[in-house]
């Protein structure tokens, strides 16, 4: 080949690359949610959107390091999956093991639980509005990226609302502390029931930030009716068709059919709002499978029955969608007075059941908050909260449990088979964010198709873009607990001091390299 | 704060915590004996243990005295025995090594048949005593080299 030839291969080359790269769109890492992921948008000759892709290229592992560890251990084992939403897998851990052991709390019990677990909501959800997902609407979301966050916010509402919602949140935590021993991964829970009672003392300071919690929820549903929906921008952005898909929505119930984040039966409503089943949690398999693909760690939940269609919307796709939208399709109301209201203020104004706009996600978290708080303050109020029987040991041999809370972000499932001296065996884990996965990667794909064209792209745009998977309020470290199938992989093993030990290679057709 | 603030830091690698082990933060150190003898070891659902006593006393496995001081005792505060979370002090290399040879020194039997009995009621040693330490525990230090002909 002359040079010369060479040198035009060469420019023709590099005119494909420089080509390609423009087509190629990478958004990494996202940010405001917990965990780690990345948006990769494929552009068409046009500069449309012809794929994107919502990746985790997180790995973790612990439905298989939980094999060999005593089923006491999973409640504090688990809750160390996250930072932020600790306290969810440590109660649906609790749960598992009083199924594991056939044990049922005392009243002092279950009602501690299920105030450290209001507790918990509330300042979960405090921080996903003011903090992660707010700053979208508060500050705006194109505003210049130093300003979408919590700093923003403040500088938005004012120092002393900002003051007011950090201390809320700490006074919340201060709860779960105080009853849990500590608020990031708490220590509470046992078959069961709980390990320490509470004092007349400690109840009299949590009835009074339960009470203050009220008034916080009042503050932030208002909030979001001046800063959110007197905005016509925003209420259109919310409505547009570019984040609206129509999925089977999922959330445990009580018995009238009101979301309970503790315990219920979960219930499941198609697009059109007709229920489709209502199960127990020991029957999860039914119901739930999970579908791999190779571009994501993150696996996609489907509904079994109705089997994996693809990633499309409604009646006849198994994808459904779990956490505060989800949630309240799944009810017909409220259990606590003021987020009776909020439910209906919300649904009437979006015109009825079930609502499909991703969006709303965030004023849905709104209601559930003030749901959360008025439950707490229930709970603090409740003169058997100081009862000092707390607990009853198993007597029965362990063999296999299923427990299920509402995570902030989902329905969240722990399975565990152990030996007869209570050893694990076997854990899976169904994982919140896991149920929503198909439904955000369809939102995130949507949102680039319908706010991209012409190869137009700016800061704004891929912020809006990333508001698609913010709404869900994703826990990604959660969502990609497990070793996934069969993907190429490259495992490097380091010891304490950073010097390789190990590597371990999967190529694409399943072998192994070890070196 | 102020120190960060200050930009005057301690020297990378410090840890800034007490340089002891957590009995001597825990409020219950009154209640643990100089002697401790056990013939068996509790795991903590099959206790309700006393809010005030040491949780070693009651035969449970906290890992508090192989483990630093700083946390504020925090999970023996919520009646849970200590897991180690927060590693050992500067004077131990390896964790679960230091508390497994302080379990071992308490084992009231002295014949093979019934120390095994009394170490059967401790069902994960490797995940009880090394749950935050393995990776810099020297059971793991192991390499194979091949030998040069």
């Amino acid at each position: 080949m002359s040079n010369e030839t060479k040198k035009i291969l060469k420019e023709a080359s590099d005119r494909a690359n420089a080509a390609y790269l423009r087509r190629r769109i990478t958004v990494d890492p996202i940010t405001r949610l917990e965990g780690h992921g990345k948006i990769d948008i494929f552009l068409d000759e046009a500069g449309d959107v012809d794929r994107a892709y919502f990746q985790i290229p997180e790995l973790r592992g612990f439905e298989k390091f939980a094999e060999g560890r005593p089923a006491e251990d999973m409640p504090q084992i688990t809750s160390r999956i996250c930072g932020v939403c600790p306290t969810a897998h440590h109660m649906a851990a609790t749960k598992t093991l009083d199924d594991l052991y056939k044990v049922e709390p005392p009243p002092a019990g279950r009602k501690i639980r299920e105030l450290v677990y209001s507790a918990f909501m509330a300042e979960d959800h405090a921080l996903h509005f003011y903090f992660l997902g707010g700053p979208d609407f508060v500050v705006g979301p194109e505003a210049p990226a130093a300003d979408r966050n919590i700093l923003g916010v403040i500088a938005k509402v004012g120092e002393e609302a900002g003051r007011t919602v950090i201390a809320m949140r700490r006074r919340l935590r201060e709860i779960i502390s105080m009853v849990g021993g500590k608020v990031i991964h708490p220590v509470l829970g046992l078959p069961g029931g709980v390990a320490k009672r509470v004092t007349a003392e400690q109840q009299k300071e949590i009835a009074k930030t339960a009470a203050d919690a009220v008034e916080f929820g009042k503050f932030t549903l208002q909030l979001f009716r001046d800063v959110v929906l007197a905005e016509k921008a925003y209420v259109d952005l919310i409505v547009s068709d570019a984040f609206t898909h129509e999925t089977y929505y999922m959330g445990l119930v009580d018995e009238k059919n009101r979301p309970n984040f503790y315990d219920g039966r979960i219930r499941v409503v198609r697009p059109d709002g007709a229920e489709y089943v209502v199960f127990d949690s020991g029957d999860y398999l039914d119901y739930i499978a999970e579908h791999v693909e190779p571009w994501s760690y993150v696996k996609f939940c489907y509904l079994k029955p109705i089997g994996w269609q693809g990633f499309t919307d409604g009646a006849e796709s198994g994808i459904f969608s779990v956490a505060p939208l989800a949630r309240l399709n799944a009810a017909s109301g409220m259990a606590t007075p003021v987020a009776q209201e909020a439910f209906e203020e919300m649904f009437t104004t979006l015109g009825g059941g079930p609502v499909h706009h991703t969006l709303a996600n965030h004023w849905a978290r709104v209601v559930e908050l003030i749901y959360a708080a008025e439950r707490l303050k229930e709970l603090a109020d409740d003169p058997e909260l100081i009862d000092p029987e707390v607990r009853v040991l198993p007597t029965e041999t362990p063999r296999e449990g299923v427990g299920v809370v509402e995570a902030p972000r989902g329905t969240l499932f722990h399975h565990y088979q152990t030996d007869e001296r209570g050893v694990i065996e076997k854990a899976n884990l169904i994982v919140a964010t896991q149920n929503n996965s198909a439904r955000i990667a369809m939102s995130v794909e949507k949102a680039a198709k319908g706010l991209i064209s012409k190869g137009e792209v700016s800061d704004g745009i891929l912020n809006k873009v990333e508001m698609a998977f913010r709404a869900y309020d994703p826990c990604h470290a959660c969502a990609t607990h497990s070793l996934p199938g069969s993907m190429p992989l490259l495992l490097q093993v380091r010891g304490s001091d950073g010097e390789i030990i190990s590597t371990l290679q999967r190529d694409s057709d399943g072998s192994l390299h070890r070196q | 704060m102020k120190t960060l603030l200050s930009g005057e830091l301690p020297p990378p690698g410090t840890v800034l915590a007490p340089d002891v082990a957590l009995c001597d933060e825990c409020s219950r150190i009154d209640t643990k004996p100089e002697d401790l003898s056990f013939i068996e070891f509790k795991r903590p659902h099959q206790v309700l243990a006393d809010e005030g006593t040491c949780l070693l006393a009651q035969g449970l496995l906290c890992m508090g005295p192989a483990t630093r001081a700083g946390c504020g005792a925090l999970c023996v505060e919520g009646n849970m025995p200590c897991t180690g979370c927060f590693g050992p002090t500067s004077r131990v290399h390896d964790q679960g090594a230091k508390f497994l040879s302080a379990i071992a020194s308490m084992i009231g039997a002295d014949d093979p048949e019934a120390i095994d009995k009394v170490l059967d009621t401790i069902p994960d040693p490797v995940g009880t005593f090394y749950r935050y330490s393995l990776p810099a525990s020297s059971l793991r230090r192991r390499k194979t080299t091949a030998l040069e002909a």
